[in-house]
C-alpha cells in the first residue's frame, strides 16, 4: 500500500520537488516563510496554515516573504513569469483577489492573446477557499466561478491529496496562468500519494463513483459529500455517477455529458453562492448539449445567496449538506 | 556616457523623428476614419522614450501605458508591424489581436502597452526580480503617467522594489494631465522626489523636452540599477501635443498652451538646434533622416491599409481553451 | 534704541523645484522635502517677527511650499496667538522652474525690500544675486552644493535679519560685499557666478549638474574654502582663498594620469573625484582673461548653462560687484555685546525697560513679577 500524506503535505511536497527540479520555480507570498526582518527565526510560519513550512531550509531565497501588497507581488509574479521564471505566488485567502484582480485577469490572462501569441505567462497563484472554518464572510468564499469566467486562465480545484500533488506539479509546468485553489477544510485529509513526482492532465475529470441512475457533479470539498450520499443510496439500490471535474477551466465536458446521456438525471453540488456559479454553468451545459437525454429537471445544491455567516449554527446551515444532496438526488428520481 | 558618437546622435534623432511622424500620421489617418478603436498619441514626449530606451538592450524590459507607441518604437518594435496592428490587420505585431493599447514584443523587451492605468509597475517588479534571481545585469523600466502615479499598484510596486532591492526604474512621464484632470490637483505629494524619498529610493526630476537631460538622468539611474544599487524614480516633465485620446476636444487646456510649447520647447527643434550649433551634426544629415522616416511611415500606412484583416479562424487561437 | 519697524519688509525666495536634479541619483545628495522647506520659511518669519516685521513678499509656487506655509502660519496664530506680518505673494507667472526665482528676485528689487532670504544652494543664490542689486541677502543652505550659503538654523538667520532691518546692529559691521566672476560670450552675454566657473568639454548642457570630472578643463573661483563642497573644493583643498581676499583662483585641470599632482575632492555631497592639476594661479580682480578651451560647456556654480564652440569668444573676469550678504554670526554677536537680548525689569515697579527690542514670546512676558 502506498504511503499516506495529507492534502497540505501534498502541496508542500509538490512545491519542494518542483523547486528542486527547476531553478526557475520560485515561491512568494505573505508569510510563506515567516519572520522576514523580525528578531526571531526565519520560517516562523511557513504560510498562515503552515503549508510551505520547511521549504525555506531547503530552497533559501527562492521562497520569499512579501509585504502585504497583493497587487504588488501578484503583479511581480506575473511579470517574472513573462521573463521565463515559474513563480508560484500564494494569495493566502481567495477572498483577497479583490485587491489584485487586475494583475490576474487583465494582465496575466490576456497577454498571450493580446500579444498575438508572443507571450507565455507560466505563473501559478495558489489560494485557499471555502467555508467551514468559522472564518466568516471575507475569509470563506469559493469564487472559483469568477476565475472560470475569465478566458486565458486555468482554474484547478483538487479534492484529494493525490490530485493536489499531480495537479500542482502540472500547474507549475503549464505555460498558462493557473489559479490553484485549495479548500482549507481539506488540508488535514489523508490519502495515498506516490513519493515520486507525477502530473495529472488538466481537463480530465475523475469519476469518483460509478453508477447508472443519477449524475452528481461536485466541486472541491463537495466531491466528498456527494460520494458519501452515493454510498448511502447505493445500499438502497440507487447508483450514482459522482464526477469530480478537478479543473473548471478547462472543463471536461465530455465525461459530464456522457454520464448525463447515460443517467438522464443531473445534480450539481457547488459550495459557492448560486448565481453565475459552477452549478449554473454545469446546468447550462446539460441544458444546451444534453437536453434530449434529460428525464428530470436539473437540481443544484449550493450555498444560499448570502455572504458566509460566522456563527456555527448559521455557517453549518449555509454549507451544502449531505441531506440536501440526498434530497436533490431523490427529487431527480421522482 | 557623457559623449554620444555621431551615429548615436543620428540614431536618437531618427528615433524621435520616427515617433513624431508615426503619431502625426496616426492622428491624420484617425481623423479620416481609417483607424478603429481608441488611440492615445505620444507626440511631444519623444525625448523621454528615446533618452531612456537608448540605454537599454533586448534583455532589459519596459512596461508601457495606453500612450505606448513611442515606447514601442524606442524599444525597437517594428514600425510596419505596429502600424498594421493599429489598423487591426493580420500583419500586425500582435496579429491584429491587440491594437494600439496592447502592442508588445517580448523579443525586443517590450512588455506591452497597457490599457489599465497603473498596470505596468507591478509587472516590472517581476522583471527586476527575474534579472536579480538569475544574476544578470538587466533592468526593468516602468513607464507610467501622472495619473497612474496615484494608483495603488504603482505605490505597491515602489515599496516592493525597495524591499527587494530590485533593478527597477520608475519613470513618471508627467504631461500635466490625467485625461482632463491636472496633475497639480491630483497628485498629493508636492514633488515626486519627495514621494520617492518616502519609499526609500532616490528621486529626481528632469526636463522631458531636452533629450540630453533625459539621456543623462536615465543613464545614471540605469547604471545604478545594473550595479545592484536598486530602484530609483525619475519624473520626466513634458507635454502631450494631442488630446488624451483621438477625438478629445481638449477644452480643459489653456489658451494656446500647446502652440506655445511647440514653439518654445519642442524636443526635435531643441535637439536640432543643439547639435547644429555645436557642429555635432549637419542639418542636411537630419533632413535626410526626415525624408527616410517620412517614406517609412508612408510605406507603413500603405502596407497596413493593403493588408488583410485577420482570418476569423484565428479568433480561437493564441489562448489555451475555447468553450 | 528701538527703531520704528514700520514698513519693514523682507522677500523670500524658496523654490520647491531647486535641489531635485540628477545628483540625487549619483550621490544621494540632499533632498529636503517640500514640507520641511515650508517649515524653514515659517521659522524664519516667526523669528524676524520677534523683532518687528510688517510684510513678507513671498515667491509663489505650485510645488507646495506656499500652501504648506499658509497652513502652518494659521496654525501658529491659532495655537500661540502671535503677531505675524502680512504675507504677500509676488505677482509673477509660475513656471515651476528656476525662472520663478529669477522673476521673484526682479520684483523684490523693484519693491526695495529691506532684505532677501533665499532657500537654496549655490545655483539658486546665483539666480537671485543677478537681479537683486545691493539688497542684503541671507541664506538657508538647502541646496545640493552649499559653498556660498553657510549653514545656520533658520531661527538664527531670522534673528540676524530682524536685528539688521530694524537697525539694532550697525549695517556696516555685518554686511559683506561678495566677489563674482563674470563670463562674457562674444560681448553679448554677460553671466555671473558666485563661487565657480567651470569650463568643460561636455557636448551639451544635458542634466545641468556637473559631476563628470574627466571633462573638466578650467576652473575659475571667487573664493575656495577648505571646508567647501562642490567645484570649489578643488581649490579649497589645493590653495584656499577666503571670501574677503581681493583675488580669486584659476585652476587648469587634466586627467590625473597626465599631471604631476592631483587632488581627491568632494565635488558633490558623497561623491569624491580625483582631479589632475596642471596649474593653479591667482586670479586678479578686474583683469579679464580669455579661456583656453576651444569648445564645450560653461558651468556656473556647479550647473552647466552655456554651450560654446570654437569661434566663440569667452572672457572671464573677477569683479568685486557681487551681492551683499548678512553675516549671521556677527549680527548676533554684536547684538549680544550691546545687551540687546537681555530684558531688564524694574523689580519694584514691574515695568519693562522700553529700550528692550526683543519682544519675546508671551510666556516670557509672564515671568516678570517677584
Amino acid at each position: 500500500m502506498a504511503r499516506k500524506i495529507t492534502y497540505q503535505q501534498a502541496v508542500n511536497e509538490a512545491l519542494d520537488q518542483e523547486m528542486a527540479r527547476d531553478p526557475s520555480v520560485i515561491v512568494m507570498g505573505e508569510d510563506v516563510v515567516g519572520g522576514q526582518g523580525s528578531p526571531g527565526e526565519m520560517d516562523a510560519w511557513g504560510g498562515v496554515l503552515g503549508v510551505t513550512k520547511g521549504l525555506y531550509a531547503k530552497h533559501g531565497d527562492r521562497i520569499m516573504d512579501t509585504p502585504i501588497t497583493e497587487s504588488g507581488y501578484i503583479g511581480a509574479a506575473v511579470g517574472a513569469a513573462t521573463c521565463g521564471m515559474r513563480p508560484v505566488a500564494e494569495l493566502m485567502f481567495i477572498d483577497f483577489m479583490g485587491v489584485c484582480l487586475d494583475q490576474i485577469f487583465n494582465q496575466a490572462g490576456k497577454f498571450k492573446y493580446m500579444f498575438g501569441g508572443k507571450a507565455e505567462t507560466p505563473v501559478v497563484i495558489r489560494a485557499m477557499y471555502g467555508a467551514g472554518f468559522r472564518a466568516a464572510a471575507q475569509h470563506s468564499q469559493c469564487l472559483y466561478s469568477v476565475f472560470t469566467h475569465f478566458p486565458g486562465i486555468k482554474v484547478v480545484l483538487p479534492s484529494t491529496p493525490y490530485d493536489v500533488k499531480g495537479l500542482l506539479i502540472q500547474s507549475i509546468r503549464d505555460n498558462d496562468p493557473v489559479m490553484f485553489l485549495e479548500h482549507k477544510m481539506l488540508y488535514t485529509l489523508e490519502g495515498e500519494v506516490p513519493e515520486e513526482p507525477y502530473t495529472i492532465p488538466f481537463g480530465e475529470a475523475n469519476l469518483v463513483r460509478e453508477g447508472g441512475d443519477v449524475t452528481i457533479v461536485g466541486f472541491g470539498r463537495m466531491v466528498h459529500l456527494a460520494a458519501e450520499v452515493a454510498d448511502k443510496l447505493a445500499k438502497e439500490g440507487i447508483s450514482c455517477d459522482v464526477i469530480d471535474p478537478r479543473t473548471t477551466s478547462p472543463l471536461d465536458e465530455e465525461t459530464i455529458l456522457e454520464s448525463i446521456e447515460n443517467t438522464g438525471r443531473l445534480v450539481v453540488v457547488d459550495e459557492s453562492n448560486p448565481r453565475c456559479s459552477m452549478a449554473s454553468d454545469i446546468a447550462e451545459l446539460a441544458a444546451t448539449k444534453a437536453f434530449s437525454s434529460l428525464k428530470a429537471a436539473i437540481q443544484t445544491v449550493t450555498a444560499p445567496h448570502v455572504p458566509t455567516p460566522f456563527a456555527a449554527s448559521l455557517e453549518d446551515a449555509y454549507i451544502p449538506s449531505v441531506d440536501q444532496i440526498e434530497a436533490a438526488v431523490r427529487k431527480v428520481l421522482k | 556616457m557623457s559623449e554620444l558618437s555621431k551615429n548615436q546622435l543620428l540614431d536618437a534623432y531618427r528615433m524621435m523623428r520616427t515617433i513624431r511622424d508615426f503619431e502625426v500620421r496616426v492622428h491624420d489617418e484617425f481623423a479620416k476614419g481609417g483607424i478603429p478603436g481608441f488611440v492615445h498619441l505620444y507626440a511631444g514626449e519623444e525625448a523621454s522614450a528615446t533618452g531612456i530606451c537608448m540605454h537599454l538592450n533586448d534583455e532589459d524590459r519596459i512596461a508601457s501605458t495606453h500612450r505606448g507607441h513611442g515606447h514601442c518604437i524606442a524599444k525597437g518594435v517594428d514600425v510596419m508591424g505596429m502600424m498594421a496592428e493599429i489598423y487591426g490587420k493580420e500583419t500586425g505585431t500582435c496579429k491584429g489581436k491587440g491594437g494600439s493599447m496592447h502592442i508588445a514584443d517580448l523579443d525586443r523587451g517590450m512588455l506591452g502597452a497597457n490599457g489599465i492605468v497603473g498596470g505596468g509597475p507591478p509587472l516590472i517588479c517581476g522583471v527586476g526580480l527575474a534579472h536579480k534571481m538569475r544574476g544578470t545585469d538587466g533592468v526593468g523600466i516602468a513607464f507610467f503617467g501622472d495619473g497612474a502615479s496615484n494608483q495603488g499598484t504603482t505605490l505597491e510596486a515602489m515599496n516592493l522594489a525597495t524591499v527587494w532591492n530590485l533593478p527597477c526604474i520608475f519613470v513618471v512621464e508627467n504631461n500635466g494631465y490625467a485625461e482632463t484632470t491636472s496633475s497639480e490637483w491630483s497628485v498629493s505629494c508636492d514633488s515626486y522626489a519627495d514621494r520617492a524619498a518616502g519609499f526609500g529610493m532616490p528621486g529626481t526630476t528632469c526636463d522631458g523636452h531636452d533629450f540630453f537631460a533625459v539621456y543623462e538622468t536615465a543613464g545614471e539611474a540605469i547604471k545604478r540599477a545594473r550595479s545592484g544599487g536598486g530602484p530609483s524614480f525619475i519624473e520626466v516633465k513634458l507635454n502631450r501635443y494631442y488630446g488624451h485620446f483621438e477625438g478629445d476636444s481638449q477644452t480643459y487646456r489653456g489658451d494656446n498652451e500647446v502652440e506655445k510649447i511647440k514653439a518654445e520647447k519642442d524636443c526635435l527643434m531643441l535637439f536640432r538646434k543643439r547639435v547644429t550649433e555645436a557642429n555635432l551634426l549637419d542639418a542636411s544629415e537630419m533632413d535626410a533622416i526626415d525624408k527616410e522616416v517620412a517614406e517609412l511611415i508612408d510605406e507603413s500606412v500603405k502596407k497596413a491599409e493593403a493588408a488583410a484583416e485577420p482570418s476569423v479562424d484565428t479568433l480561437l487561437t493564441d489562448v489555451y481553451v475555447s468553450y | 534704541m528701538r527703531t520704528s519697524n514700520k514698513n519693514k519688509s523682507i522677500g523670500i525666495v524658496a523654490n520647491p523645484y531647486s535641489s531635485r536634479d540628477i545628483r540625487r541619483l549619483i550621490s544621494s545628495a540632499t533632498s529636503i522635502q517640500t514640507v520641511e522647506r515650508a517649515n524653514i520659511v515659517e521659522r524664519i518669519i516667526v523669528s524676524v517677527a520677534n523683532f518687528g516685521l510688517d510684510r513678507v513678499y513671498m515667491m509663489p509656487d505650485k510645488g507646495g511650499i506656499s500652501s504648506h506655509l499658509l497652513r502652518n502660519l494659521k496654525t501658529q496664530q491659532r495655537l500661540k496667538d502671535v503677531d505675524l506680518p502680512e504675507i504677500e505673494f509676488l505677482d509673477i507667472p509660475i513656471t515651476s522652474t528656476a525662472e520663478d526665482s529669477e522673476n521673484a528676485a526682479k520684483l523684490l528689487f523693484e519693491k526695495s525690500v529691506d532684505a532677501v532670504l533665499i532657500l537654496g544652494g549655490d545655483g539658486t543664490h546665483r539666480v537671485v544675486a543677478k537681479e537683486i542689486g545691493d539688497i542684503p541677502m541671507a541664506s538657508i543652505s538647502t541646496g545640493t552644493n552649499n559653498a556660498f550659503p553657510r549653514f545656520y538654523e533658520a531661527t538664527l538667520i531670522g534673528m540676524a535679519i530682524g536685528l539688521y532691518i530694524n537697525g539694532i546692529v550697525p549695517a556696516e559691521e555685518i554686511l559683506h560685499k561678495n566677489k563674482t566672476i563674470h563670463v562674457r560670450l562674444n560681448d553679448d552675454v554677460d553671466e555671473i557666478a558666485l563661487v565657480d566657473v567651470a569650463i568643460t568639454n561636455d557636448q551639451w548642457v544635458g542634466a545641468r549638474a556637473l559631476w563628470q570630472m574627466e571633462n573638466l578643463k578650467e576652473l575659475y573661483l571667487t573664493f575656495c574654502e577648505p571646508s567647501a563642497i562642490g567645484m570649489s573644493s578643488i581649490g579649497g583643498l589645493l590653495k584656499p582663498v577666503s571670501r574677503s581676499q581681493q583675488n580669486g583662483l584659476k585652476v587648469i585641470t587634466a586627467a590625473p594620469d597626465n599631471c604631476e599632482q592631483s587632488v581627491n575632492c568632494p565635488i558633490a555631497p558623497g561623491l569624491f573625484e580625483e582631479v589632475g592639476i596642471v596649474s593653479s594661479d591667482i586670479l586678479e580682480v578686474d583683469e579679464p582673461c580669455k579661456i583656453e578651451t576651444q569648445y564645450g560647456v560653461i558651468a556656473f556654480d556647479g550647473e552647466r548653462e552655456i554651450e560654446f564652440k570654437k569661434q566663440d569668444d569667452v572672457v572671464i573676469e573677477l569683479k568685486n560687484d557681487g551681492p551683499v550678504t548678512i553675516d549671521i554670526n556677527k549680527a548676533i554677536e554684536i547684538a549680544v555685546k550691546q545687551g540687546s537680548f537681555v530684558k531688564k525689569k524694574d523689580k519694584f515697579l514691574n515695568q519693562e525697560n522700553t529700550d528692550v527690542v526683543y519682544k519675546g514670546s508671551k510666556t516670557n512676558e509672564k515671568v516678570v513679577s517677584v
